[in-house]
C-alpha cells in the first residue's frame, strides 16, 4: 500500500525534478552563441558569416607552420546593429546586454579602448594557448555597434606572425568581398 | 567562525578591489581616452614574438610578462583633467607610492611615482602624471590638443626594459625620462 502511493507520486517527482532541471539550465549564462542566434532573426541586426575558406588561400603552397595556422582558423561571425532611430532605448538595451555577457567569468578581457564617443574591447574564449574564440567589440557613439567572432580551433598566439604570412598569398580579390556589402548596408 | 573568515575575506576583496579602481571611473567619462589593457593581453603580446634575437624584442617579451595592468587615461577637459589631478594626490596619500622624480619642460610638468619593487630598478607600480602638455608640444588628436595625461603601470616591472615597451607599444614618449635619472 505504502509502495503504491509512492509510485502513484513518483510522476509528480519526475515532473518537478524535470522542471528544476529546466530552471537551472535556463539560468545558465547567456552566452554570445545564444545571443547571435537569436539576432539573426531581428530586424535591427545584421549577421553574416565567413567561413575562412573565403581567404582563398592556396594551401598546397604554403609552409607547414602557415599551414597550421590557417588550420585553426575556422570562420567569422559578424553582427552589426545600426541604429536608424533617435529613440536609443533600444540601442542602450542591446549594447548593455553585449557589455554584460562579455563582462562573464568565461570571457576574458584583454584591452579596453576608449576615444570620444567610439570604445569597444578585445576579449577571448578558451585559454591563452589555445582561443576558441576571439571577439572584438565596438561601438560608436549612437550610430550603431559591431561584435565580430574570430572562431578557431586552438589559436595560439604563436600561429599569429605565420597567419600573417599566410595571409600574403591569399588570392581573394575584392570581388568575393563585394557581393557581401549589401548585407551588411554598406 | 567560518562567518567571520568569510566576511573578513569578502571585505578585503572588496577593499582590494576599491584600491585598484580609483581611477576606473574615468573609463566612462565622455571628455577622457583610455587604453586599458589586462595582464592577458600582455602575456599574449610576448606569445606574439615566436623569435627574439635582438634586444628590444627580447626585453619586450620580458617585459610583457611582468605587467599585471596598463592605464592610460587622457583628456583635453580643464575640469576633467583638474579631477584627475586631485584623484592623483588623494591616490598618494592613501598608497605607499613616492615620487621618484619630476620635471618641468616648459609649461608641462611630468611626474613620476612609484611603488618600490624587489631592487632598484624594479617597481611594483608606476604612476606618471603629465599636465598642461598642450603648452609645450603641439601633440593632437582630432584636433585637439592634450592637456593631461594619467598613466599607471602595475606588475613587477624592469625601469631598463621600459624603453622596449614604449616603443612596441607606442605609449606617451615621455615615459622613457623614468631612465633619466638613473642614467644622470
Amino acid at each position: 500500500m505504502k509502495n503504491n502511493k509512492i509510485f502513484q507520486k513518483s510522476p509528480i517527482v519526475l515532473l518537478v525534478f524535470v522542471f528544476a532541471i529546466g530552471l537551472v539550465s535556463c539560468s545558465s549564462e547567456p552566452t554570445l552563441q545564444s545571443y547571435f542566434v537569436e539576432k539573426s532573426e531581428d530586424p535591427n541586426f545584421i549577421s553574416l558569416t565567413l567561413p575562412a575558406s573565403i581567404l582563398n588561400i592556396a594551401v598546397d603552397s604554403l609552409e607547414a607552420d602557415q599551414k597550421e595556422a590557417l588550420a585553426t582558423l575556422k570562420k567569422l561571425n559578424v553582427l552589426v546593429f545600426r541604429n536608424n532611430q533617435k529613440d536609443l532605448s533600444v540601442f542602450d538595451t542591446e549594447s548593455k546586454t553585449v557589455v554584460k555577457i562579455l563582462s562573464t567569468s568565461s570571457y576574458t578581457e584583454l584591452m579596453k579602448l576608449k576615444a570620444e564617443a567610439y570604445q569597444g574591447s578585445v576579449s577571448y574564449l578558451g585559454s591563452e594557448d589555445a582561443l576558441k574564440e576571439l571577439i572584438v567589440y565596438a561601438k560608436g557613439g549612437k550610430e550603431g555597434f559591431v561584435l565580430i567572432r574570430v572562431m578557431g580551433d586552438g589559436m595560439n598566439p604563436k600561429y599569429l606572425k605565420p597567419f600573417l604570412e599566410a595571409l600574403q598569398s591569399s588570392n581573394a580579390s575584392i570581388d568575393d568581398f563585394k557581393g557581401l556589402l549589401p548585407d551588411l548596408g554598406l | 567562525m567560518k562567518k567571520i573568515l568569510l566576511t573578513a575575506v569578502l571585505l578585503s576583496a572588496v577593499s582590494l578591489g576599491f584600491s585598484q579602481s580609483v581611477f576606473d571611473k574615468y573609463e566612462n567619462e565622455k571628455s577622457v581616452s583610455a587604453m586599458v589593457i589586462n595582464k592577458s593581453m600582455f602575456s599574449l603580446l610576448a606569445k606574439f614574438e615566436v623569435v627574439a634575437d635582438d634586444k628590444e624584442t627580447k626585453d619586450f617579451i620580458d617585459i610583457a610578462k611582468s605587467i599585471t595592468s596598463l592605464k592610460v587615461f587622457t583628456t583635453t577637459d580643464k575640469e576633467v583633467a583638474a579631477a584627475m589631478g586631485n584623484d592623483v594626490t588623494n591616490y598618494l596619500k592613501s598608497s605607499k607610492l613616492s615620487e621618484l622624480m619630476r620635471f618641468s619642460d616648459q609649461e608641462a610638468q611630468i611626474k613620476f611615482y612609484v611603488l618600490e619593487g624587489r631592487d632598484d630598478s624594479h617597481v611594483k607600480e608606476l604612476l606618471m602624471f603629465v599636465s598642461g602638455v598642450s603648452k609645450f608640444e603641439d601633440i593632437d588628436i582630432n584636433g585637439k590638443t592634450i592637456e593631461t595625461v594619467l598613466l599607471s603601470l602595475s606588475g613587477d616591472i624592469d625601469l631598463n626594459k621600459i624603453n622596449a615597451l614604449i616603443t612596441k607599444m607606442n605609449l606617451p614618449q615621455e615615459l622613457n625620462k623614468v631612465n633619466q635619472k638613473q642614467k644622470i
